[in-house]
Formats: structure tokens, C-alpha cells, sequence
């Protein structure tokens, strides 16, 4: 654009070119990036960013989070395993190890009409429930 | 002044030289490449040898990756020993020999011996001196049998169990109280110890 038609033309030979003679038009009056968040602009972190100063909770020294690896799998889920679905002739019950799923826990969401022999690393107490209720047993695994 | 839309300032605006830190994989295709001709260089050159080594089959270490079963760095000495394999003998033979390691389980090292034992059997042993066998050579219909370079299949991991009908032991197990009461007990196993010392402590006193 050629400069005869920036608006800039318009502004000179006006003394603040329309910034202001008060105000000014200075680079970051408030402070760069976060500034002042505890001092001159506290109202504004206190009120739309609760929480944001401080620590919450306790130090971990050294976490090795495999050792807490424990994926789930909810008992409503449990038919659609490719285990659960073999063919059980009468008086048997489909064997599923939850572990070469991936899955280390059992959890009771949702319903469960059919027995199963489930082996597990854990299981919630209304998971066995619920999977004795429906005629099946939980199984302990390493 | 801050920006009057309440966010807060994005720490991540500033320009960084990222093209310097860049790692880039255009020589993936080309390192393919590479590494197959090597191999079959290195195939050529070996003749009937086996191309790797022979390793032990182990499980992954943690309880998230212990349900995998891969090769290990070497076999254990009382597995070579088990197999009937001297321990610089096995070095000739292309198997590895790993000091360190111990088998936890009676039934990881039964596996590894019988691996061990496997690649014994297959192997073809040929005379220093063309036509003039000596003991512990193969025989002449060995040498001339169709050789193979695969390596020993690893173990599966995990063998599916049929479908079957339901113990009395297994329908009386409560799991949840057993894991509850396994985490009780270790728990309480300190509380306890002090407890049970105190009282013998307090027996031995009143004896005295």
C-alpha cells in the first residue's frame, strides 16, 4: 500500500496522534506476560483463576509409576472379550484372564447375566458380587 | 496492562531456534537399507552359521510389562550347566553366557534349558578336514540335510484356558477380602511384631 493512503498521514501534525496526552501510548504499562499477579493485577488472578498460587499435596520422591500401573476393566465390558465368547459346552464357564488384556482390575459398572471363571490382579468388592450373583467366580492371579 | 479476555499469559511465545532442535528421519528409508545389506553381507560370510546369537527367553521386569516374554541378554550359568554345555564351549556355539542373571523360577529356567537343548539338537557340526569325521562330528547325511537360520520361536506368553466347570474351592475364594486382608496384614506386620516382642518381653520378666 503506498503511503499517501495509510491512515498515519491523517494523524500527523496532531500532537499524540489520537494515543492520548494523558494516558500515552507506552509499550506494557501493566507489566509483561504474568506480571503482577499477586501485586497490581491480583484482582483479576484472584478472581478468574482461583488456586493458581501455592501447592497443593504431598512430595513423591522417586515415583516409578509402572509400580502403580493398574488399568480397569468394568464386569459390563467383560462379554464383549474375544475369551468370553468361545463356546462353553454345558456344565463349563469361559475362562478370562483380565491380565493378557491389559487390564489388571475388575470394577462392578453395569450388569452381568452370564457365569465366567474372571482371574484378576485385583477386583472391587461389588465387581465379585456381582459376577457370584451371576453364578461366575473371581480368580486371584500374580 | 493484561489482555482484558482473563487468560493468563501463554509462557510458550517466544521464538525459539526450533530448527536447530529438530531430529529428523529422513535417513530412516536409507538406514533400512543399510542394515539389510549388512545382514546379508554378514550372512555370506557366516555360511550355515545361525545369524544371532542364541538368547534366553525372559519376562519383561514390572508388574506392568510381566506378562511379556523377550529375549534376554544371556543364559545363566546353571542353565548352560543343566543343559550340558561347558561354558566356553557355548561361546563357539553362538550362545550367550550372562553371569549376572539368576532364574528366579524353577519353571523360566526349564524353559530356557529345554531352548538350550533345542539348539543343541539342531545344530550340525562340521569336520575341520573335509571327509575325515571325527568324534562328535554330524554325520555325512547331517551335513548334507537342508539347513534352516531361524531362530528358536520364543515361548507364548500366555496360554488361553479352556472352558470348565467351577471348583467348590474356587466358588467358597472370596478375592476382595483376600486382597484386603493381604493389605491389612502388611500393614499391621509391624504393629504386630512390636506387640508379640513386647509380650514375650513381658513373659521373660515375669519369669525372672
Amino acid at each position: 500500500m503506498p503511503t499517501r493512503l495509510s491512515n498515519t498521514r491523517k494523524h500527523r501534525g496532531h500532537v499524540s496522534a489520537g494515543h492520548g496526552r494523558v494516558g500515552k501510548h507506552r509499550k506494557s504499562p501493566g507489566g509483561r506476560g504474568k506480571a503482577g499477579g499477586q501485586h497490581h493485577h491480583r484482582t483479576n488472578f484472584d478472581k478468574f483463576h482461583p488456586g493458581y498460587f501455592g501447592k497443593v499435596g504431598m512430595r513423591h520422591y522417586h515415583v516409578l509409576p509402572n509400580h502403580y500401573f493398574r488399568p480397569t476393566i468394568n464386569i459390563d465390558k467383560l462379554i464383549s472379550l474375544d475369551a468370553a465368547k468361545v463356546d462353553a459346552p454345558e456344565g463349563t464357564v469361559p475362562v478370562i484372564d483380565l491380565c493378557q488384556f491389559g487390564k489388571h482390575k475388575l470394577l462392578g459398572k453395569g450388569r452381568i447375566a452370564k457365569p465366567f471363571i474372571v482371574k484378576a490382579r485385583f477386583v472391587s468388592r461389588l465387581a465379585e458380587q456381582k459376577i457370584r450373583a451371576a453364578g461366575g467366580v473371581v480368580k486371584l492371579v500374580a | 496492562m493484561v489482555k482484558h479476555n482473563n487468560t493468563l499469559a501463554k509462557a510458550g511465545n517466544f521464538r525459539k531456534n526450533w530448527q536447530e532442535r529438530v531430529k529428523t528421519w529422513f535417513d530412516q528409508p536409507g538406514r533400512k537399507h543399510r542394515r539389510r545389506s549388512a545382514r546379508q553381507t554378514k550372512a555370506l560370510t557366516l555360511g550355515v552359521r545361525p545369524l544371532q546369537l542364541l538368547r534366553p527367553a525372559v519376562r519383561a521386569p514390572t508388574i506392568r510389562y510381566n506378562t511379556k516374554i523377550r529375549l534376554g541378554r544371556g543364559f545363566t550359568l546353571s542353565e548352560i550347566k543343566q543343559a550340558g554345555i561347558p561354558r566356553k564351549e557355548a561361546k563357539g556355539l553362538g550362545i550367550v553366557v550372562d553371569h549376572r542373571r539368576k532364574a528366579r523360577s524353577e519353571e523360566s529356567e526349564k524353559v530356557n534349558v529345554a531352548r538350550l537343548q533345542e539348539y543343541r539338537s539342531r545344530l550340525i557340526v562340521f569336520p575341520k578336514k573335509a571327509g575325515k569325521a571325527k568324534k562328535g562330528d554330524s554325520s555325512a547325511e547331517e551335513l548334507s540335510a537342508s539347513t534352516t537360520r531361524q531362530q528358536i520361536a520364543l515361548p507364548a506368553s500366555y496360554v488361553a484356558e479352556e472352558p470348565r466347570a467351577i471348583t467348590s474351592e474356587e466358588k467358597e475364594f472370596d478375592a476382595f477380602m483376600t486382597l484386603r486382608k493381604a493389605r491389612a496384614d502388611q500393614r499391621n506386620a509391624g504393629q504386630r511384631k512390636k506387640r508379640a516382642d513386647a509380650k514375650a518381653a513381658e513373659e521373660d520378666a515375669k519369669k525372672k
